[in-house]
């Protein structure tokens, strides 16, 4: 349940994130709109474009009946419920969900798509590690496939606890990545780990005893979304009437190749609503912060090693540039006000930051400020390091695999042995793939 | 879905099997409550192993429970009055088993909770069944509860005391040392407002202390769910997947063994309602018991 209460918060934030217009941000306004909802029949309520699904009723049936201050909700007959739960198993949820509710949940995906003619990028929200947002989540992706095949689709998979949240998570992770990397474009990880040690920032006087919920969780996963798809203009000044960058142009600019396709999103600052007052952010600090952030592969800006740079802001060459974080391409989007474009820019446009020299750098701007921040700055990128998790995956799953722990569970519906060993071999030649991105030593 | 069985009952293993055949997709979780060394039923052995058979055969989840180990609870409780010279229970034998029974029962609630009210991690049954069974026959986890609740005990004032008495040997519903065998799996089911960083807290600290098995290192699962038990502030149900069990389905081995002899004294009893069959499920069942002790001692040599 807390997989599925993730999916549908992050999409209920970033979508209530629009409904705080700026003074001058009617038009960004009008375009958030567009992007993510429709005009309900009454006109004045706008309905989200999302379908719910969960094998479990208790999350989706909330989600139904929160009003979300009369703005805006989610539409009753875009959503599919069952009341069994998939068992944490994949198999469950690909094979048998996947066949039993593949009628229902088409009929509430067209019902969405009839209201949308001119979709280009579906977002799928889901976990890695449980049973129906792996499973069902990757036949739901099959499915958009099928229906819509010239929508690009980008999953939101988040990734478990290292230390173990469930004892099959990492054969759930196994098929679902696998899977997802034969019928989907792109793939945004976020990592559980991570945004727990991130979510210490939103309560204020934190110390490491304090406790974290999922919902700080969420809001940051959804605030990291969200930030990067909401609308931006690649122009400088907002005047000069720039070209606005679709979610389209995005993925097609993150995923130009089809064997690099594992995101990440990080964003500056992170701070609690208490502590924004105290703090005063230049745009050159943000810069400097999330581009270190992206050298370390690390969504926190905190032991952050200064000396790890780029060959050609280092004074003597040391060996430390080897663990450099290299990326097939980077998107920036600088949110508020005042934007100090070029300094920002040029931090990300260093040539040791990335693989090839044509693929590089896409920057967006949007006067409108982001949750009340007066400055924020996000980067989504497809680097080297994004794959590094796989390399831990790989040998914990093999090793419960040469056992044949578990596997029964999975054979019950239909999985054999085989689907395991091409799943082992795609994800292998990813992580092998990711790791050749970085310099030879 | 879950099925009880109070053994040592022949109509709870056939009912267990009528379930298995018509509702085959369906779990079974059974709760067999195994007799005391000095039960006062002569024939308790023989129809615990016949049970055993078709508890393993028909059982998905298996959770046994001791008579003896619910004794020494509820007299740690304070709840039993005990003879101290003769060492039994003085108590009427109806009030002692109720006492007894609400333990079981808890247990069946904690199970549930997650079912039956609101949880940020909520697990249910059949995700149970998933991670903490990696073999088909690796099914029995033993259960243990914590804190032990009774008005004269008081009650820890430290969350992280609960996850460590969960773990001590008294707190087991079955006779068992956890720390001589090594963990297949656990699952640790919470009740109460607890936050996930405290859960990561515990499981962190416990796993250094624990033994688990090479390829499931991180065989934990976690359920968390809001609503404690009444009168309490918080509650855990510890089911543990470990290779102990085999001691204890040892010992029950060990009581036929050296009753072999006088098994042939008891034939009429038998004769009147089975047949010659059952008591080749009877050898049969000693074989099993034999063969499923020696698979966990090939897993505790990890």
């Amino acid at each position: 349940k807390q997989w599925y209460q993730r999916r549908v918060r992050a999409v209920y934030r970033e979508q209530s994130n629009n409904t705080r217009p700026g003074s001058s941000a009617s038009a960004y306004c009008r375009e958030t709109a567009a992007r993510f909802f429709t005009p309900g029949a009454d006109g004045g309520t706008l309905i989200a474009n999302a379908v719910l699904v969960d094998m479990e009723n208790k999350v989706v049936a909330g989600c139904l009946s929160r009003r979300h201050a009369g703005v805006w909700t989610y539409n009753p007959r875009c959503s599919v419920l069952s009341k069994q739960g998939s068992g944490n198993n994949w198999a469950n949820g690909y094979c048998n969900f996947g066949e039993t509710k593949e009628e229902e949940i088409s009929v509430a995906v067209k019902v969405l798509l009839h209201s949308l003619p001119d979709l280009r990028v579906a977002l799928l929200l889901m976990s890695a590690a449980g049973g129906t947002g792996s499973g069902l989540g990757c036949r739901i992706t099959e499915l958009i496939r099928d229906i819509v095949p010239g929508v690009l689709l980008v999953n939101q998979v988040v990734l478990p606890f290292s230390q173990g949240e469930v004892s099959v998570q990492g054969y759930n992770m196994l098929l679902t990545l696998s899977s997802l990397y034969q019928s989907s474009d792109a793939l945004l990880l976020s990592h559980n780990d991570s945004y727990q040690t991130l979510s210490r920032r939103l309560i204020p006087g934190t110390s490491s005893r304090d406790c974290i919920s999922f919902r700080e969780m969420n809001r940051l996963i959804s605030s990291h979304v969200a930030g990067v798809l909401l609308p931006a203009s690649s122009a400088k000044e907002e005047e000069k009437k720039g070209r606005l960058i679709h979610c389209d142009d995005i993925v097609e600019h993150l995923v130009p190749h089809p064997c690099y396709r594992l995101l990440t999103a990080r964003m500056m600052p992170v701070i609690s609503e208490h502590s924004r007052d105290y703090t005063n952010t230049t745009w050159e600090m943000l810069g400097k912060y999330s581009r270190q952030m992206l050298i370390q592969n690390s969504i926190i800006d905190e032991g952050l090693i200064w000396s790890i740079k780029p060959r050609s802001e280092l004074l003597t060459t040391n060996k430390r540039t080897q663990n450099l974080n290299v990326s097939v391409s980077n998107y920036i989007v600088c949110r508020g006000s005042e934007v100090a474009l070029p300094e920002v820019e040029d931090r990300f446009k260093v040539a040791d930051l990335y693989r090839n020299e044509k693929t590089k750098l896409l920057c967006g701007y949007s006067a409108a400020t982001f949750d009340k921040l007066d400055k924020s700055l996000f980067v989504i990128d497809n680097s080297a390091k994004n794959g590094h998790f796989l390399e831990d995956l790989l040998s914990d799953s093999w090793l419960k695999f040469q056992a044949n722990a578990f596997i029964y569970q999975y054979e019950k519906f239909g999985l054999d042995r085989e689907w395991f060993k091409e799943s082992f071999n795609v994800i292998e030649k990813v992580r092998r793939d990711y790791e050749n991105l970085l310099p030879k030593k | 879905s879950s099925g009880i069985n109070a053994e040592y009952g022949g109509l709870g293993s056939r009912t267990l099997s009528l379930i298995a055949d018509n509702f085959p997709d369906v779990f079974r979780f059974v709760i067999p409550v195994y007799p005391s060394a000095d039960d006062d039923v002569i024939t308790s052995p023989y129809n615990t192993t016949l049970a055993m058979k078709q508890i393993s055969e028909f059982g998905n989840c298996i959770m046994p429970v001791e008579n003896q180990s619910l004794t020494a609870i509820c007299q740690q409780l304070g709840t039993a009055k005990v003879d101290h010279i003769k060492h039994t229970v003085t108590e009427s034998r109806e009030k002692a088993f109720n006492k007894m029974n609400s333990l079981v029962a808890k247990v069946i609630l904690d199970i549930t909770a997650s079912a039956r009210f609101d949880g940020s991690m909520n697990v249910d049954i059949n995700e149970i069944c998933m991670n903490l069974v990696p073999f088909p026959k690796a099914n029995y986890l033993v259960p243990a509860i914590a804190p032990l609740y009774s008005p004269k005990i008081p009650q820890p004032r430290h969350l992280d005391a609960i996850f460590s008495d969960v773990f001590s040997n008294s707190n087991q519903l079955c006779k068992v040392d956890l720390k001589k065998g090594t963990f297949l799996s656990c699952a640790l089911l919470l009740r109460g407002n607890l936050q996930v960083s405290d859960v990561r807290r515990n499981v962190d600290r416990l796993s250094e202390n624990t033994k688990f098995i090479y390829w499931n290192k991180d065989g934990w699962k976690t359920g968390l769910c809001s609503v404690p038990p009444i009168k309490q502030m918080y509650s855990i149900l510890s089911l543990a997947n470990n290779t102990c069990t085999q001691l204890s389905h040892k010992i029950c081995h060990s009581m036929l063994v050296s009753s072999k002899v006088t098994y042939y004294l008891f034939l009429p009893i038998y004769k009147f309602n089975l047949s010659l069959a059952l008591f080749r499920k009877f050898r049969i069942s000693c074989k099993n018991t034999n063969n499923f002790i020696i698979q966990f001692i090939i897993l505790n040599d990890f």
